[in-house]
């Protein structure tokens, strides 16, 4: 919501119509209660009936000894083609305001 | 109009853990989160780990709990400094929180600062305080599954504490297949088993830990 009001402060916005987020898969976040807390949140503020459009990011991780990048399964972390290599994750803890439709 | 924004949504915290890890590096000490579930054992982990520690290293504690200073009191009888943070609901402490609390902390001369975080397996994981390493307790009666249940808090750890392995012969619950679990979402994490009733496992994680403070003290600004 702080992110919100400032970018809306900022481009001298009187309504957000959309908020653009991207949520990596493992950032721990419950879409539904996410959507029902900001909507009691936005009441009463520029923000209010916005859309939340959610880019859910998925999983990935980089092997530490082969480099490359792999879909990560059932939260095995060990690259499924080196054996012994440790996939690093390269994406899936984002939790981020992409961006705002805003008038 | 569309704007592109592009900004983490816990960046503020993710701003003052950094923080909190530059004023850390400065003074040297080094930071350990401790999370587990109510219950585990982390004040009763460090107990132990202060019979053996402090008069090997300067030490200081900050205890996080809902309510009360229980903990704090438990840990006062071993003359280490201690403050408690009451949360009074919330469930894990924050970058902020360790940074307001640590003003009240002798920062000069202290080397190993240990914050025991509120017992829980999944928000603590999500908010990084600005320590060096974070440590998760399991403890034998919670059942193997809990590794696999709750992913994130034992894949951000360093180093995880089976506790109360005395206990093994009386529950369902199968050290190789937890150790695997926890492997497999943490390759070669260390896993130390240790019951502080009968004393066991304690030897190895002080030593994991005073190598820590010892190569934070040699390490480079």
């Amino acid at each position: 919501m702080d992110i919100v009001k400032d970018y809306a402060a900022r481009n001298q916005a009187k309504k957000v119509k959309k908020i653009g987020l991207r949520i990596g898969a493992m950032a721990g976040v419950v879409e539904e209660s996410l959507r029902f807390s900001f909507h009691m949140l936005a009441e009463g503020t520029p923000a209010e009936g916005a859309e939340i459009a959610i880019e859910t990011v998925p999983l990935t991780g980089r092997c530490t000894k082969c480099g490359r990048v792999f879909p990560i399964e059932g939260y095995n972390f060990w690259c499924p083609d080196c054996k012994d290599g440790v996939l690093k994750v390269e994406t899936g803890n984002e939790m981020q305001v992409e961006y705002l439709d805003m008038e | 109009m569309e704007v592109k924004v592009m900004k983490n949504i816990l960046g503020e915290n993710d701003r003052i853990a950094a923080e909190n890890r530059a004023m850390f590096q400065e003074k040297k000490v080094y930071v350990l989160n401790l999370m587990g579930s109510p219950g585990a054992g982390k004040t009763s982990v460090l107990e132990k780990t202060m019979e053996y520690l402090k008069d090997k290293v300067h030490m200081a504690v900050i205890e996080g709990d809902l309510f009360t200073s229980k903990d704090a009191e438990r840990i006062e009888k071993h003359g280490v400094p201690v403050i408690q943070i009451n949360t009074a609901g919330g469930c894990h402490l924050d970058a902020p929180m360790v940074q307001q609390t640590a003003k009240d902390l002798d920062l000069d001369g202290l080397d190993l600062l240990i914050v025991e975080n509120v017992g829980n397996l999944v928000c603590p994981a999500d908010f990084p305080i600005g320590a060096d390493d974070s440590a998760v307790v399991l403890s034998i009666t919670e059942g193997e599954d809990k590794p696999m249940k709750y992913p994130l808090i034992f894949k951000e750890s360093s180093i995880v504490l089976l506790n109360k392995v005395d206990l093994v012969p009386y529950c369902n619950f199968s050290l190789a297949n937890a150790e695997e679990d926890i492997d497999t979402l943490n390759p070669g994490v260390k896993i130390v088993e240790v019951s502080c009733t009968k004393n066991q496992g304690i030897e190895d994680w002080c030593g994991w830990l005073l190598q820590k403070v010892a190569e934070k003290k040699g390490a480079q600004a």
